[in-house]
């Protein structure tokens, strides 16, 4: 039996990090986890490495305190949305990594952290032309025929009112 | 909302993915994100940044095109367009009282809405207006030119004079008080070029803000449905008075809903402070998506007293509002959106 104020998770190379429970009450992947095989020795998260993976647990352990209402899954962008300062890690970091983290936040089912990520890379998206988004991004399915559909919803006239 | 679990396990995408981390090339996000992910990154997006998002590769334009992205900009779309919003909340009391007095002064028997129920009711139903929407990406372009195409008028370069934009304001339905009600009710402020014309409150001893003895109001229908972007006021001066007196309130507010009875409005904005002068006053009403029926202007405070009885009054020798009627062809998308959420507005009051 594993202690029950304290969990172990395994990433994929076999690094384990054991945590107490509390911090990941807003995972609803180790919660459900916890319910149905809580009586296991480590959880396994395959798919993060152990450096996101140490990175999401810091912000479970800055966070583990929070008593604000959980997000709903996924957050409503509508609700307003302060940022936090002890969150500014999360937002220096290289896209690649913030890419990381969104799939990791993702996998483990963290709706704080889903919104926190993926707001950042709205941000790093905003007001960039599709020039500088392709430049960052390197989007996989470049075709001749996608940039001719530039203009389509970024033209926006008087004529827009009347479409269906 | 139940999620596809599927997609945790998809080692497919985050072999391919780690992959090109190693390789020090940064992966295209939307094809390695699950969809829903990147909806919701998108849905922080603006209008214009999603545009322009939409038009990187075929796969960002599929996912931009998703009703999901656009939903969020519907109810709340950041800075370029107009908003859909309560307004500033109104105290249940501050509105039964304004509510009964309202009645009264029609006559009509008392309104069976507990303000208070209202009031709740209201702040749910601002999340149905957009499951209201069926085409949330058509409400947002429609949204965008119309926030171009109504733009609030320029200062005008002379008193006591509208400024040109066609009124909303079908007729005046009732004020809070009428100094003379023959020649000085509401209807008179719907003239436009008829400067000796206007409607007078009666005379309070109070010009304070706050005081209730000062506040006065004002209740219009318009047109049909309508949009609003703003209202313009003509404080009236009285040139045959000692000193030319203009009798100014000094704060206003207004409220719009798809009844009369302000208690049942689903729109207050804030207090606009109102100068003490016979120019035309325009209240710009966005970014808030007002749309109504009738129109209901509250007055706070009061400057002048009249120097013949020493009782401070508030008088308007015009009264127009801003906006778009939804009656014609254009905007469908809004239109057909604002009538299904009426409905249920009307059927919850």
């Amino acid at each position: 039996m594993s202690d029950p104020a304290n969990i172990t998770l395994v990433t994929m190379d076999g690094t384990t990090f054991t945590v107490p429970s509390a911090y990941l009450h807003r995972s609803k992947l180790v919660q459900d986890w916890l319910r149905s095989e809580g009586d296991k020795q480590a959880m396994e998260v395959k798919h993060v490495t152990p450096f996101v993976l140490q990175g999401v647990l810091n912000f479970c352990e800055i966070h583990a305190e929070d008593t604000s209402e959980p997000l709903a899954d996924p957050a409503d962008p509508t609700k307003p949305f302060e940022a936090d300062p002890r969150d500014d890690a999360f937002r220096g970091m290289p896209d690649d990594q913030l890419l990381q983290f969104t799939m990791a936040a993702d996998i483990l089912q963290i709706p704080e952290l889903v919104r926190l990520t993926a707001q950042e890379m709205a941000s790093r998206i905003d007001g960039k032309s599709p020039d500088q988004i392709r430049a960052m991004f390197n989007p996989d399915d470049l075709a001749e025929e996608d940039v001719d559909s530039d203009n389509e919803m970024g033209e926006v006239g008087e004529e827009g009112a009347i479409s269906k | 909302m139940m999620r596809d679990p599927s997609h945790v396990l998809n080692s497919h995408l985050i072999t391919a993915f780690l992959f090109a981390v190693s390789l020090g090339k940064m992966p295209d996000p939307f094809a390695t994100l699950p969809t829903e992910i990147s909806f919701h990154t998108l849905s922080f997006l603006n209008f214009s940044s999603i545009a322009r998002a939409s038009a990187v590769s075929k796969l960002w334009n599929q996912i931009a095109y998703s009703p999901d992205v656009w939903s969020a900009l519907c109810l709340d779309p950041e800075g370029d367009m107009l908003k859909f919003t309560p307004g500033v909340p109104v105290s249940a009391e501050e509105l039964e009282t304004l509510s009964n007095h309202y009645s009264n002064e029609l006559l009509r028997r008392r309104s069976e809405t507990d303000p208070s129920v209202a009031c709740s009711k209201r702040m749910g139903l601002r999340g149905q207006f957009v499951s209201c929407c069926r085409h949330p990406k058509s409400f947002c372009k429609q949204n965008l030119s119309l926030t171009k195409c109504v733009v609030p008028p320029s200062r005008p370069a002379v008193p006591n004079t509208p400024t040109t934009f066609p009124t909303l304001l079908h007729s005046g339905l009732a004020a809070s008080t009428t100094d003379d009600v023959y020649c000085q009710d509401i209807q008179q402020t719907l003239f436009e070029n008829r400067p000796t014309k206007f409607w007078s409150s009666t005379g309070s001893m109070s010009g304070e803000v706050g005081n209730l003895d000062s506040r006065e109001w004002l209740c219009y229908k318009m047109t049909g449905m309508c949009i609003v972007r703003g209202v313009e006021i003509i404080p009236y001066r009285a040139i045959w008075q000692l000193g030319d007196p203009i009798y100014a309130p000094k704060r206003i507010r207004f409220s719009v809903g798809f009844t009369d009875n302000p208690a049942q409005m689903h729109y207050h904005s804030r207090w606009f402070d109102v100068e003490l002068s016979d120019f035309a006053q325009y209240f710009d009403l966005s970014p808030d998506f007002v749309v109504g029926e009738y129109l209901f202007i509250t007055t706070d405070g009061k400057y002048t007293t009249q120097p013949a009885d020493n009782l401070y009054y508030t008088v308007f020798q015009c009264v127009k509002a801003q906006g778009h009627n939804l009656g014609s062809d254009n905007y469908g998308e809004i239109t057909r959106t604002v009538r299904k959420w009426r409905e249920r507005m009307l059927r919850e009051l």
